[in-house]
């Protein structure tokens, strides 16, 4: 009985004092993970779908409170590309539900035309060969200059042919991209105006 | 017992993966180019180091009924250690090792050591024993990395190109077959050295 005891204790306790140490490393690291994140996987993603922009998309970023269609608020990170101190286009991160996992995706959208500029796989889950095709320029070329009508499969009266063999991960991220679009388009007098604001 | 005998041991007697035939699994996968192997070679070592000197500052409270989940406990929170501090500031590395830093915590000789030798010695000798076969797998990594991307992509640490256009890489090297047949010319090799055979 002593034995066993011991034995809860040593582990309750070790493994207590470990999640610990481990959870405060993780709130001190959470700021440079960030940082490191940004700087290798999502800002060469913004910076591929925003083009001909005379600023930094990355320095300029805001959070802003975007209204959804049921009237829900959420907060989306938006990356902006000026002209002249003059937003044209955004960029900001899009989650999609792939075959093997959540897949994180940057869209760019032009104000101005209402169209896509680009879209970028950043990470995901999905089965190389399948899935994981979605972040060769194959696909998401597809992408570019496609306004909401046409953002759908083609099998779906839009534009955009599916990967082969990867028809569920194709028709999550032509959802969730168009999603994306409709949102954005909702929200472009509000996202304008708090970049106008700096 | 003495402090250098069991740091050096790690170097070349007891070297893994080709004397200590363990953690096999690591080095044939992410030794396409030498600086992937460099950088899981030091994470290793930092991981077994720790391990191994928190095990042995433990041994006399971890009952021996539970000592291999406590082993894997302490291990695990390291490489957990060496995940968030690679995430934070070496972030290519950790795009390109990827899933193989979570896996550094089955590689069989981080619990190895913690069984064999961890567990019965003192302090500095665990953590001298740690670093010494941390080094030495660190060096075999790096070794057979840059072999494999020479030979197979014409690459040093992928910065230098180190022949002409004309190169036709042997590519055969950097697929996992070419690991397999890379890693048992080298052990080859290294039994001529020594004249020995493989550490039983």
């Amino acid at each position: 009985m002593g034995d066993i005891i011991k034995m809860i204790i040593v582990l309750t306790t070790t493994a207590t004092i470990i999640g610990t140490v481990l959870s405060f490393m993780e709130r001190t690291l959470r700021e440079p993970i960030e940082y490191s994140t940004l700087k290798f996987v999502k800002g060469p993603a913004v910076l591929s779908v925003l083009a001909n922009c005379d600023n930094d998309p990355l320095k300029d970023l805001k959070d802003v409170n975007l209204i959804e269609k049921s009237g829900l608020s959420v907060v989306k990170r938006i990356f902006p590309a000026k002209r002249n101190g003059k937003i044209f286009a955004v960029a900001f991160e899009v989650l999609a539900k792939g075959y093997g996992g959540v897949m994180t995706i940057m869209i760019g959208i032009n104000f101005r035309t209402g169209q896509l500029t680009g879209m970028r796989v950043m990470t995901h889950s999905e089965t190389p060969g399948l899935g994981a095709r979605g972040t060769e320029p194959l696909f998401y070329e597809q992408f570019s200059g496609l306004g909401t009508k046409d953002t759908a499969l083609k099998e779906k009266g839009g534009e955009i042919g599916a990967i082969s063999g990867a028809t569920i991960t194709s028709q999550s991220v032509v959802e969730s991209v168009k999603k994306a679009l409709e949102l954005l388009t909702q929200n472009k007098e509000k996202i304008i105006g708090s970049f106008r604001a700096t | 017992m003495s402090l250098w005998k069991d740091f050096s041991k790690g170097l070349w007697k007891d070297i893994p993966p080709f004397r200590l035939v363990l953690g096999l699994c690591p080095t044939l996968a992410v030794t396409t180019a030498a600086d992937n192997g460099l950088a899981m070679g030091l994470a290793t070592t930092f991981v077994l180091t720790c391990s191994n000197a928190l095990v042995s500052l433990l041994r006399k409270i971890i009952p021996r009924k539970v000592r291999i989940a406590s082993y894997v406990l302490i291990i695990a929170s390291f490489v957990v250690m060496v995940e968030l501090l690679m995430k934070a500031y070496f972030y290519p590395f950790y795009m390109i090792l990827g899933i193989f830093i979570p896996l550094i915590v089955v590689n069989c000789i981080i619990l190895a050591r913690a069984e064999a030798f961890a567990s019965k010695k003192p302090i500095l000798n665990s953590i001298a024993d740690g670093l010494g076969i941390g080094i030495g797998f660190t060096i075999s990594l790096t070794v057979l990395g840059a072999i494999r991307e020479i030979l197979g992509a014409g690459t040093l640490f992928s910065q230098i190109t180190l022949f002409g256009p004309d190169f036709a890489p042997f590519t055969f090297f950097v697929k996992p077959p070419g690991a397999f047949v890379c890693l048992a010319l080298l052990l080859g090799v290294m039994n001529i050295i020594s004249k020995g055979g493989v550490k039983g």
